[in-house]
């Protein structure tokens, strides 16, 4: 690898440990400079609204913001396409379809004021946190739950999961799901391909490099 | 393995309460959606049924291309019989919104409801796990309750397509309602209704198999960086900004840098620049609110949203608070009619917040009415027909006394959206005798022949196209003989954009003229408002019209956005690509398509429609009994003739002349217009040939 390379991969590790350190799982609670807002694309307000969630990935911060969400549902499509060869939303490795509707504490008498479409239109998918400390990695019988050595996604290996459902089940969010098709588990790996297929950018990854900058 | 297609039917009985599913497969030479639906209404439901038999048919059916991912693929096509032109033929209803994905999902590529509950209920479609479910208590329920109460007791994924007060009372403008505005017209509604069918639950957790799903993504990218445009696929900005040659204050893309979502969720999110190749950015292209309601509703504008797979997001959501003091679901979307024909009923309206809000909030609060009570508004007609009535006077003469003073006429003075609210739940309930407004044009004019003089069938403000009762949608403003061919190879509005996606584009119309005299020879294409008499050109240029909308209609795509005619790159000379489609079905079959066998297979469809008119008309004279026009695109603009330069008003031997020019094209015999055995046999549709020629109706 040259000294450049090496350079650049230093800086990106760099950032991201810098900004983890400032704002633990993402970026509730931080204070954030105008150069930053402009790069996430949203208000001081909205983060501290939690309107606006992220995931600290090994490639960038993944912001999903809620207000520009149009719905399309795009991002579980082409998840799907890219990594199960299939179209898939119900194995997608982001969920919006489910909350959709009557958002995420499901239906309730007041769904006129709540989110979803037959409330205030408030809705953005559901992500994979690629938590510190994964439940589903700790749930899995088989071990089959492994941190990628080169991207440091918590990823499933296919020849080591059985479908038993310990990793839905433990996830607070239930994003990994088995495909009933296959009986395997499947979970985000960071591939990108929701974000590159965002028509609003409601999904994005905002390069470490970038917001080490703006910090 | 079976690709695109899932190669599965489900048939619901509400008879009998059978559930059965059955190979698909028999009817890929007709595509899926439209296709699919007219061949099983042809194939089992008998000439001459009326809607509201128990021996008619709702077939809600999607195509190999649904929940591809392709852009704008999440449509569902419902064929069934219609209430409410003459004769009752079969109809298409274009309905968005996620039915057609879940459906896929769920695994099947239609939906056969057939015979009569004997009391109301919906079917619950949960992947394999299909029921026939009580709905006693969601009788008489809006469409947004109805959706609510199932999701609770199915669970909150669940996407719910029902019919509110219109549809159980069988108003024969009814329609059906999914995902909270999503429409499915044509009046479907109505005849669930007759069946006691409340709605359809559908949750689908299977997949859609693709041959190459790499060629998928990569047209999937092409498309929505370098061929969309914007809604209608208008492919040129409304303002001029520096990157862009063009733009035109017409197109729908309105999105611009300081044009916002003025209510999105923490605050304002501006549309801003989104030019060609910024794929991340193409959703924010159509305001779509700003476009239908006017500056007037930025501040109020949440985001847009649409189908899925859909990224143009022709939706435009708008919360209004103030509307929720007075009842009305303040929270709503919608896109073009629903958005602005009902403030058409009165003359002043009530301003709310500030001065000249009024006809913003009066076109909400009654296309929320309309949302709840599953009401169609037909293109505008039915809108159109209460306003005709009210200010002819008609109103008076046909309401008994007691019922004419009913109405809230202080309201309609106070420009209240109340007044049209208490008529739509009049109709909706069928009570009183102002609910025969809701029975559509002709009926209306059947019912009031008299009185009416065969005025309101002709009158430019109704913009009925057909005598036998439906509405223009895109005409003779269209590319003047264009449009108004397309006009009358359905059996209802033809719901077809190809032609004013062109004309509407935005392009300046040299460029226009260019691609499209082209594609079909010179003269296809006139200057708007200065149109020449008939060409071969403009006839071949119409036949492309309904065949692409046939295809998408059946494919499923969005044909309100494709086929992809122009593009909005300046570096492809603004030139479109037309085979996408046909690369589209070959990376999901794994079967080599072109655009040609493609069209081919669409125009089978058409073929069997056309068919099945002179089966139901029982004539072979299709060009005086199905392809009349009403007077008023002959009479508009009395100063001037046809032909001369600022006006679309067409000339009646030159229409005759174009339907002769037009039925050569399609195969038809040139004087009837019917499909003749040749043109049949073509198709493959033999037996279809055989059972006109024994009816002799051939011609």
């Amino acid at each position: 690898m040259s000294e450049e390379k090496k350079k650049g991969v230093f800086d990106k590790e760099y950032s991201r440990r810098q900004f983890l350190k400032i704002s633990g799982k993402g970026l509730a609670g931080v204070t954030m400079t105008a150069t930053m807002l402009s790069l996430i694309g949203c208000s001081q307000q909205d983060i501290d609204d939690g309107l606006v969630d992220s995931v600290a990935l090994p490639k960038g911060l993944l912001v999903a913001n809620r207000a520009k969400c149009v719905g399309c549902q795009r991002c579980e499509t082409n998840c799907t396409l890219a990594n199960d060869g299939k179209v898939m939303p119900f194995i997608a490795r982001l969920n919006l379809r489910d909350n959709f509707y009557f958002g995420e504490p499901g239906v309730t008498e007041d769904y006129k004021h709540g989110d979803g479409i037959y409330g205030l239109w408030n809705f953005g998918p559901k992500t994979c946190r690629q938590c510190k400390e994964p439940a589903c990695l700790k749930a899995c019988p088989k071990g089959a739950i492994i941190a990628d050595p080169n991207t440091g996604a918590r990823v499933v290996q296919s020849d080591k999961c059985i479908g038993c459902g310990a990793c839905t089940a433990a996830c607070p969010w239930h994003i990994p799901v088995v495909d009933p098709e296959t009986k395997k588990s499947t979970k985000c790996i960071t591939c990108g391909a929701c974000v590159q297929g965002c028509p609003t950018g409601a999904l994005s990854i905002i390069d470490w490099k970038d917001l080490a900058e703006a910090l | 393995m079976t690709y695109g297609w899932t190669g599965k039917l489900l048939r619901v009985n509400l008879s009998t309460g059978s559930i059965t599913t059955e190979d698909s497969s028999k009817y890929n030479d007709y595509i899926g959606g439209a296709g699919l639906g007219d061949r099983i209404i042809y194939d089992e439901v008998p000439v001459g049924t009326k809607p509201y038999d128990e021996a008619n048919k709702l077939i809600y059916a999607v195509g190999p291309n649904t929940g591809t991912s392709a852009p704008c693929s999440g449509r569902t096509t419902i064929t069934s019989l219609s209430t409410y032109t003459k004769d009752n033929m079969v109809v298409n209803a274009h309905m968005g919104g996620e039915f057609a994905v879940q459906l896929k999902y769920a695994g099947y590529d239609a939906l056969i409801v057939e015979g009569k509950a004997s009391s109301p209920v919906y079917i619950k479609v949960d992947n394999d796990n299909v029921s026939i479910e009580d709905a006693s208590d969601l009788w008489g329920k809006t469409t947004r309750e109805t959706s609510k109460l199932i999701c609770e007791k199915e669970g909150q994924g669940f996407c719910v397509t029902s019919i509110g007060l219109a549809g159980e009372n069988m108003v024969n403008l009814a329609c059906m309602i999914n995902a909270a505005n999503h429409c499915g017209g044509a009046g479907t509604g109505a005849v669930m209704g007759s069946k006691n069918l409340k709605a359809i639950a559908l949750y689908g957790s299977g997949s859609v198999k693709v041959s190459n799903p790499a060629k998928i993504l990569e047209l999937n990218k092409h498309v929505i960086s370098d061929l969309m445009g914007s809604n209608n696929n208008h492919v040129v900005p409304s303002t001029e900004r520096p990157w862009a040659e063009y733009s035109n204050p017409s197109s729908r893309w309105t999105g611009r840098p300081g044009l916002t979502w003025g209510a999105a969720e923490g605050g304002a999110v501006d549309t801003g620049d989104a030019p060609p190749g910024e794929l991340n950015k193409f959703g924010y292209r159509c305001q779509k609110a700003y476009m239908d309601f006017g500056p007037v509703s930025e501040k109020y504008t949440v985001k847009m949203t649409g189908c899925t797979s859909c990224p143009v997001r022709c939706s435009s959501v708008v919360y209004l608070p103030e509307l929720e003091k007075e009842g009305y679901t303040s929270a709503v979307s919608n896109t073009c009619m629903p958005n602005f024909m009902w403030s058409k009923i009165v003359k002043n309206y009530k301003d709310y917040v500030e001065p000249e809000d009024g006809r913003f909030y009066f076109n909400v609060a009654c296309m929320s009415t309309a949302d709840d009570l599953g009401l169609w508004d037909n293109y505008g007609e039915l809108p159109n027909t209460i306003a005709y009535f009210i200010n002819n006077g008609l109103l008076e003469k046909i309401l008994p006394a007691d019922e004419f003073n009913s109405l809230k006429w202080d309201l309609y003075e106070a420009g209240d959206a109340g007044f049209v609210k208490d008529i739509m739940y009049r109709i909706s309930k069928k009570e009183g005798v102002i609910s025969t407004l809701g029975e559509g044009a002709y009926f209306v004019n059947e019912r009031y022949k008299k009185l009416l003089g065969g005025k309101y069938l002709n009158a430019h403000e109704m913009s009925v196209w057909s005598p036998l009762g439906w509405s223009k949608h895109h005409g003779n403003e269209a590319a003047a003989q264009v449009g108004a061919l397309i006009n009358n190879v359905y059996n209802r509005d033809c719901m077809c954009h190809t032609i004013v996606n062109i004309t509407g584009s935005g392009l300046p119309y040299e460029v226009q003229k260019g691609i499209i005299d082209g594609l079909f020879g010179e003269g296809a294409l006139d200057k708007p408002k200065a149109y020449t008499p008939v060409n071969q050109a403009k006839a071949k240029f119409a036949k492309f019209g309904v065949v692409k909308q046939s295809l998408h209609d059946s494919f499923t795509l969005c044909n309100w956005v494709w086929p992809m005619t122009f593009s909005p790159r300046k570096d492809r000379d603004y030139k479109g690509d037309l085979t996408i489609e046909s690369q589209y079905m070959s990376a999901i079959t794994g079967e080599k398509w072109t655009e040609e066998s493609l069209d081919f297979a669409a125009e089978r469809v058409i073929q069997l429609q056309r068919a099945m008119q002179v089966l139901w008309m029982n004539t072979v004279d299709m060009r005086n009994a199905h392809d009349k026009i009403t007077d008023w695109p002959f009479d508009m603009e009395p100063d001037f003739k046809p032909f001369e330069e600022g006006t679309i008003k067409l000339d009646r031997e030159d229409m005759i002349k174009a339907y002769t020019l037009f039925y050569k094209e399609m195969g038809w015999d040139e004087k009837t217009g019917a499909p003749t055995r040749e043109t049949l046999e073509k198709f493959g549709l033999n037996d279809v040939a055989e059972k006109l020629a024994s009816l002799n109706l051939l011609p």
